[in-house]
């Protein structure tokens, strides 16, 4: 009898965890799209860039201590990327911008629990990374260009 | 009528002559201690025994009151009543005060028992925005207060003063939304206003979060209008010694 409760128990548990392993799978897979898409919004620049998710940094937060779901923000980081091609897109139109971003070839997006910033670009050789407070408000384009003009 | 004009002339005189103090009578007020007394009084010297002691004794009693003032047991409120009785007429009579460090330090450590108060019923922006006019140095955590509560009342670049003091003080203050708008704002008067130089050692302070506002006015503001926009004067004294020399920065502050 014992035996029997602790199996459908495992058994129930087992298909738990596996459920939320195929949701998390998606919920991060479209993370990896919207930053896909960013790149593809970089139009006017005359060059690709890649835009990538850092989910090192991202699964690094500490989220026990923040007292969030890493798995509930992972929405709102498809929100925040949606406008990050726009925004660098933008400074496509200007020639030194184009002339600036020509030498930036992969642009990281990083989540930050860091309340001091709402994005902060930093460039290290041909990488720009936005680091964004990703528990504010949703980035909008703006917050992007503003960023990277602080940086560029 | 010449008459009557001439007797009041004559009566007011004999009436002043009599109520005039000579330097011993401040230096007796000084040694038992009635520095209230000898603050309301100090200016019944005739003008030519004001000497450089007459100033001392004044400068000294009137740092006595607030001291008084700052270190009373009584209440809060009690205070602020004498602050308000001693501090416009004090720097009425003796303008030298307003420029005197020690006196300012004193009223500012006397200010932060009124800022209590103010801070818990608010509606006293003007009143302290008034009393700490030349204060450039309060005890620790008090220039936030009264930027908190002057900002309620005031325009942000009227509340820049204290938010500059608040950065000294801590630089946590640099989060505030509200310093962000007071520092903002006053870079947008023109160089040279009142409170140009805390808006810029504010955004010194503070660059780092103040960065991508400064950076989104400087986008905005046109470096072909003459005159030269007050912004672009005022924040590029600021933005061209920090951070790198930006795209935007060498088209904007060259």
């Amino acid at each position: 009898m014992h035996r029997l409760t602790l199996i459908v128990l495992v058994t129930a548990g087992s298909l738990t965890a596996h459920a939320g392993g195929v949701a998390e799978k998606k919920q991060r897979a479209a993370v990896d799209e919207a930053a896909a898409k960013a790149a593809a919004d970089i139009k006017d620049c005359g060059k690709r860039f890649a835009v990538v998710f850092d989910w090192k940094a991202y699964d690094g937060l500490d989220w026990a201590k923040m007292g969030r779901n890493k798995d509930e923000y992972m929405p709102s980081e498809v929100s925040n990327l949606a406008e990050l091609g726009k925004g660098i897109d933008r400074l496509c139109s200007d020639k030194d911008y184009r002339a600036a971003l020509a030498k930036i070839g992969t642009i990281v997006y990083r989540s930050t629990n860091d309340e001091s910033i709402r994005v902060k670009a930093t460039i290290t050789g041909s990488t720009m990374r936005l680091d964004n407070y990703s528990f504010g408000s949703t980035r909008s384009a703006d917050d992007y260009e503003t960023a990277a003009k602080a940086a560029l | 009528m010449k008459l009557v004009m001439l007797a009041i002339l004559l009566s007011t005189s004999a009436a002043l002559a009599a109520d005039a103090l000579s330097m011993a009578d401040l230096q007796a007020l000084d040694k038992q201690g009635s520095y209230g007394e000898l603050l309301d009084k100090a200016d019944r010297v005739r003008p030519s025994e004001r000497t450089a002691d007459w100033s001392k004794l004044v400068r000294a009693a009137a740092l006595h009151v607030l001291d008084q003032i700052a270190n009373d047991p009584g209440s809060d409120l009690a205070a602020a009543a004498k602050l308000v009785e001693l501090v416009p007429a004090a720097e009425h009579k003796y303008g030298f005060l307003t420029g005197d460090k020690a006196y300012l330090d004193g009223k500012g450590r006397a200010l932060a028992r009124v800022v209590k108060i103010c801070a818990q019923d608010g509606g006293c922006g003007n009143f302290i925005q008034y009393l700490g006019s030349g204060v450039t140095r309060f005890p620790r955590g008090t220039a936030r207060q009264i930027a908190l509560i002057v900002s309620e009342d005031e325009l942000p670049s009227r509340t820049v003063h204290y938010w500059a003091l608040a950065a000294d003080d801590d630089v946590d203050a640099c989060q505030d939304g509200r310093l962000d708008s007071a520092v903002i704002y006053e870079l947008r008067e023109p160089p040279g206003d009142k409170g140009m130089a805390d808006a810029q050692r504010a955004a010194g302070t503070c660059y780092a979060a103040l960065e991508n506002d400064l950076v989104r006015e400087l986008s905005a503001a046109d470096e072909t209008a003459r005159p030269r926009p007050a912004f672009l004067i005022n924040a590029c004294a600021v933005m061209k010694s920090h951070g790198a020399m930006t795209v935007l920065k060498k088209k904007k502050c060259p």
